[in-house]
């Protein structure tokens, strides 16, 4: 059994491989589609709220499914990591554009007029006042968001990206160790997840150290 | 006063337990579910189901107190076991030598129609022996080779089909024999937990391997230029053959792949039982008919498999 | 990119074959029964894990928030590996169906007994002290006074959840679960010629539909009842 570690150890860095690039696909698309939603612009909300509610309420096995089975049809032919990375990124952007736009949203007018009208500048505004605030307000979920979405990376598993679950199949398949196999597999995820979690509270509490 | 907070507990935790256990139970979520035939309908010429010619602690016995037979296949394989979108039923060879079995347990006649008598299951080749081995299916009729390893945790009858893994490609592919494969730029397709993908390991080592649940999305992928093959049993790419023209089967038979019907270890008398009545079906002509029905196809019937 | 593929009829044809529609509904029946009988499971097993969570008593609190913790921090495709592989050695009789529906309550137990402790320690302290000062015990505090308003402050996070749900039976169909998803795969691999892109993008509207309508109803209860919304981490 020790000697299958180093092949699950090599299926949990894909992991940690796909969740970063995906979080970094996600964090990029979020912020864009969350701005989006906050526009004075009817359209451009418009556009914002579709690709926010369209991806969050259907299921990522599917979207992986579409991104690595399907656009191949249109031409688009994906590597398995790279059509996960994709999904996945998408489907968790999805989820972070809504926490931006409830932080965006939830610092109150009155703030930024009272700064304006101390004589603060626009960028002075937004560093001194907004940009803090909505920074304690949306790092604890988006940190649960990263939890979730390293989760997630698992589903990338049904369309034969080798990461940590892919491995422990092959794996538990050849030696029928299972108990073995997944109780393995299992640790690699919490390795990852606890972890996170922990950081997440702690994050937190320090944010909200004068609220409380 | 109000219950109290272990009452309240206590009659909460029982009652999902009882909805689990009867949803579990109750829940068919393929094949229509079966109900035995009463005897108004019965066909006729068939007689009634003979319990008391088998042993109470048998199987067999077990299974005609239940009213049928519970049996696994597979239900994403054309021409063994393919879930037919169109009238929600499961068919396929498997199918077929299973219905047999179960009139044999039931004693219907040859003619009779099996499927009342019949509830599908289906299932994946990593699920085929974990659910035998706990109860949930009484036999597994499900494209499964016969190895000693396996021997280890099921019975198996005798050889009902004798298959040999081969390689599926493109119509325009050069590849012709498995060996072909064994290079570190060409992929070969397979199913988790099967041992086509062992043997793929042990004839193409240097060969990269792309696994999926199953071998449908196999045949996907290879369309899709993301293998150069999909290997199995040369039966389940028969099947695939007839879906897709522009296929073409290369390599023969490069192992042999016996397959047979699973039971588990617990089932007492099943497996001569069934050993039997598959010897019956070689000898009798039904094999030879089941075989032109599904595989016709691929060639006239051969010889059963001893 | 070959956009011609999109509009061909052909990869259409089957969805105006009411046979084909039967079929993907039967699976959306799966879908429900498997969230159905999850989700109401979990709401027992939820609140019990949540009041012991929350009790003062240490050897309740401490297993309670570790299995609470542990299960919350995996993924739910790996409690469907663990329980369709390693139940039925321990000798329980479960078919794929069972197993998926016995992760996908686990799971949701340990989600909704955080939203449950959350809820319930949301009731503002001054309530409980006043129902005790006036003579209430414990129980009779909880039963009276806590748990009806943080059972009703959880339903927003609980509609939520089931949405989660819904989309994570869809993971079923790995363990070969005829649910939608497994379904509209075994639709598109069967066509001439296969139709992934059309089956697919049909399935997911299904899926949108049901979770949309969902959360809408929840926004309008939480509008309609007022009061600051319970935030809870969405694992």
């Amino acid at each position: 059994m020790a000697a299958n570690l180093p092949f699950l150890l090599q299926g949990l860095w894909v992991t940690v491989q796909l969740a970063v690039l995906s979080l970094l696909l996600a964090l990029t698309l979020g912020i864009f589609f969350g701005v989006l939603r906050t526009v004075p612009l009817k359209p451009l909300r418009a556009v914002g709220t579709a690709y926010v509610e369209f991806f969050r309420n259907t299921p990522l096995l599917i979207q992986m499914y579409f991104t690595f089975f399907a656009l191949p049809w249109l031409g688009v032919r994906l590597p398995g990591f790279q059509a996960a990375f994709l999904s996945l990124g998408i489907y968790t952007g999805a989820f972070v554009a809504e926490v931006v736009r409830s932080g965006i949203l939830s610092i109150s007018r009155g703030q930024v007029e009272a700064a304006r009208s101390l004589g603060l500048s626009y960028v002075q505004t937004m560093r001194h006042v907004i940009l803090p605030q909505a920074v304690s307000i949306t790092v604890p979920p988006l940190g649960n968001l990263v939890i979730a979405m390293t989760k997630n990376t698992s589903v990338a598993s049904a369309i034969a990206v080798q990461d940590v679950m892919y491995n422990g199949n092959i794996l538990n398949s050849r030696t029928f160790a299972t108990y073995e196999v997944f109780a393995a597999v299992g640790a690699g995820y919490l390795a990852l997840t606890v972890p996170l979690s922990f950081a997440v509270n702690r994050i937190e509490r320090h944010l909200t150290r004068f609220r409380r | 006063m109000g219950l109290s907070r272990r009452t309240l507990i206590h009659s909460a935790s029982m009652a999902p337990a009882a909805a689990l256990l009867a949803a579990c139970g109750g829940t068919t979520q393929n094949a229509s579910p079966s109900t035995i035939a009463t005897a108004t309908t019965r066909p006729a010429g068939t007689t009634a189901p003979q319990a008391t010619a088998f042993p109470a602690t048998s199987h067999m016995a077990k299974v005609v107190q239940r009213g049928k037979l519970l049996a696994g296949v597979k239900q994403d394989q054309p021409l063994f076991g393919l879930l037919n979108p169109r009238t929600n039923q499961i068919e396929g060879f498997d199918i077929d030598i299973v219905k047999e079995i179960a009139k044999a347990v039931f004693g219907l006649a040859a003619s009779a129609d099996a499927t009342p008598r019949v509830e599908l299951r289906g299932v994946t080749s990593a699920q085929r022996i974990p659910l035998l081995q706990e109860g949930a299916v009484d036999i597994i009729a499900a494209t499964m080779t016969i190895t000693d390893a396996r021997k280890l945790e099921i019975d198996f009858s005798e050889i009902y089909y004798m298959a040999g893994q081969s390689l599926l490609v493109p119509k325009a592919s050069t590849i012709t024999k498995i060996q072909d494969m064994d290079k570190a730029d060409q992929t070969v397709c397979s199913a988790q937990g099967s041992t086509s993908e062992q043997n793929i390991t042990k004839f193409a080592p240097a060969a990269q391997k792309l696994l999926f649940a199953g071998y449908a999305e196999c045949v996907t992928a290879m369309q899709q230029g993301r293998a150069q093959a999909v290997s199995t049993d040369d039966i389940i790419l028969a099947g695939f053959l007839e879906q897709d023209p522009n296929l073409k089967m290369v390599g023969g038979q490069f192992t042999q792949e016996p397959y047979g019907l699973g039971m588990a270890k617990t089932s007492m008398g099943f497996q001569e039982f069934v050993n039997s009545e598959v010897r019956k079906m070689k000898t009798d002509g039904r094999w030879k008919q089941i075989y032109t029905k599904w595989l016709g196809k691929v060639g006239p019937a051969p010889e059963p498999p001893k | 990119m070959r956009f011609d593929i999109i509009f061909d009829s052909r990869r259409w044809a089957a969805f105006s074959e009411l046979s084909v529609w039967r079929f993907l509904l039967t699976g959306m029946q799966v879908t429900f029964t498997m969230a159905a009988i999850a989700i109401v499971c979990s709401l027992v097993f939820g609140l019990l894990l949540a009041l012991m969570r929350v009790s003062r008593f240490p050897f309740l609190r401490w297993p309670a928030g570790l299995v609470i913790e542990t299960i919350r921090s995996l993924p739910v495709l790996l409690l469907i590996f663990f329980s369709s592989l390693l139940i039925p050695r321990l000798g329980i009789g479960l078919d794929p169906f069972g197993a998926a529906t016995l992760a996908l309550t686990v799971y949701t137990a340990a989600v909704n007994a955080e939203i449950m402790r959350a809820g319930i320690v949301s009731i503002d302290r001054g309530q409980i002290e006043a129902a005790r000062s006036l003579g209430l015990g414990y129980v009779q505090t909880m039963r009276y006074v806590v748990l009806p308003q943080a059972l009703r402050r959880v339903i927003p996070p609980q509609v939520s959840q089931l949405v989660t749900l819904i989309k994570d039976t869809s993971l079923a169909a790995v363990i070969g679960v005829n649910e939608l998803t497994r379904r509209t795969q075994i639709l598109y691999q069967s066509e001439q010629p296969p139709n992934p892109l059309q089956a697919l993008f049909v399935a997911a509207c299904v899926y949108f539909a049901v979770n949309y309508t969902l959360s809408r109803l929840s926004r309008r209860w939480e509008l309609s009842v007022g009061g600051a919304p319970l935030r809870v981490d969405a694992h």
